[in-house]
């Protein structure tokens, strides 16, 4: 055996291979070869600090550890998919049911642009709501009536009374007496009566007159109306 | 077909599994991180990438060399980490007693500092298979690189630690040069 053929064996040696067939050969070669032999002394050498390198012990239970830890955050990984696939479940069945819906409703107002709906709310709007101006004129107009109304109420009374207290133009049983006679006798009752009914007439115009202004105030104080849009 | 159970989510194969490569990948990552606490760390994270990933594992493949693989690139990913925050400093304190022997005791520590200084790929092919024993086969696919590459790497560790062990005074001065 030579040099060449030892540092072949050396290698197989270093590799892991402890079988040798040429063992006897080798024994020779190293007893013989000076160099050769401190290569394997040292390839020895090696080895023995090898054997007894402290192997790194794991602390007690430390597999069971994790296992556990294996275990936990494989069902923490499952309940986040189980998550995701019922989120993902119900948004597909809630865009269903919303694509179910628009498809189910009536073809007239699915072909409808949306400028010809725009312009039917507009339309609906003018016909069913009325205008309000229109709606406080109309009240204004009604209380001045109503107001009008209260006056001539109180009036037709006043009339009636000073109707009562004028002269009348036919002969009476109580005047007959004094027929043919220059002056009529003098009755004061029927003359303050019809000053009653002036005055209470008078009064109560005023007050109609002041109700009406009051009602327009109260209306122009209210607050500026919406404007209604625009078609 | 303990991957199959485990798939399926059964408890005693994902613990069968644990037990089978807790103690090698704990050892790797205690002497690629040179810190027992954060081996325990990374161990555990590696343990949870795989389960996580085991769907992807390619059955007509060996499963040890890709679960090493992603103990190495978790390994590899913390260092990286780790060299941007304060280093904390264990070494290793309460590692497993050795058998006492001359100067065996002293020699194990002196590979031991040596693999500490090594690159972090020449340790990991010198631990895998010298201290794990795993082919070079499984070294290059666990890696990802060829055989030829994972051969040089584990000679220039070996002339490394033996370089240091030399000027230690642990060997002699000649034969420090192996093939």
């Amino acid at each position: 055996m030579n040099c060449l053929e030892s540092l072949d064996l050396l290698q197989r040696r270093l590799d892991g291979e402890r079988a040798f067939a040429d063992r006897p050969a080798l024994d020779a070669h190293l007893a013989s070869c000076p160099e050769c032999r401190a290569r394997h002394a040292t390839a020895l050498r090696l080895e023995e600090g090898l054997r007894v390198l402290p192997r790194a012990v794991p602390p007690p239970d430390f597999a069971r550890r994790i296992g556990k830890e294996v275990l936990r955050e494989r069902a923490g990984r499952q309940f986040r998919r189980r998550l995701v696939v019922g989120f993902a479940l119900a948004a597909s069945l809630l865009l269903a049911a919303v694509g179910g819906y628009l498809w189910l409703m009536p073809r007239d107002n699915n072909l409808l642009t949306a400028r010809q709906k725009r312009g039917q709310d507009q339309a609906t709007v003018k016909t069913d709501v009325p205008s309000l101006p229109k709606v406080l004129g109309e009240a204004r107009q009604a209380l001045a009536g109503l107001a009008a109304h209260a006056g001539e109420q109180v009036q037709k009374p006043a009339q009636v009374l000073r109707s009562a207290a004028l002269p009348t133009p036919f002969v009476t049983v109580a005047v007959l007496p004094y027929f043919g006679s220059e002056k009529p006798p003098h009755d004061p009752t029927p003359q303050a009566v019809s000053q009653v009914g002036n005055g209470v007439s008078r009064g109560l115009t005023p007050v109609a007159v002041s109700a009406r202004r009051a009602l327009n105030y109260f209306l122009r104080k209210q607050p500026p109306l919406p404007t209604s849009p625009r078609s | 077909m303990l991957v199959r159970r485990c798939l399926q989510g059964d408890a005693e194969a994902i613990q069968a599994l644990v037990d089978r490569f807790q103690p090698e990948i704990f050892g790797l990552c205690v002497r690629l991180l040179r810190h027992r606490h954060d081996a325990e760390d990374v161990t555990q994270e590696v343990f949870l990438r795989i389960f996580r990933s085991l769907r992807r594992w390619d059955p007509t493949r060996p499963l040890k060399p890709w679960v090493m693989g992603i103990a190495v690139n978790r390994c590899r990913t913390w260092l990286a980490q780790r060299s941007r925050r304060p280093e904390s400093v264990d070494y290793l304190q309460d590692l497993a007693p050795s058998r006492p022997a001359d100067d065996s005791t002293e020699l194990a520590n002196e590979i031991q500092a040596a693999l500490g200084e090594l690159r972090l790929e020449y340790r990991t092919v010198f631990v895998l298979f010298h201290e794990q024993g795993q082919p070079y086969e499984d070294i290059a696919a666990a890696l990802e690189r060829p055989v030829g590459t994972i051969k040089t790497w584990l000679h220039r560790a070996r002339l490394e630690i033996l370089d240091r062990l030399r000027r230690r005074g642990m060997i002699s001065e000649v034969g420090h040069e192996l093939p």
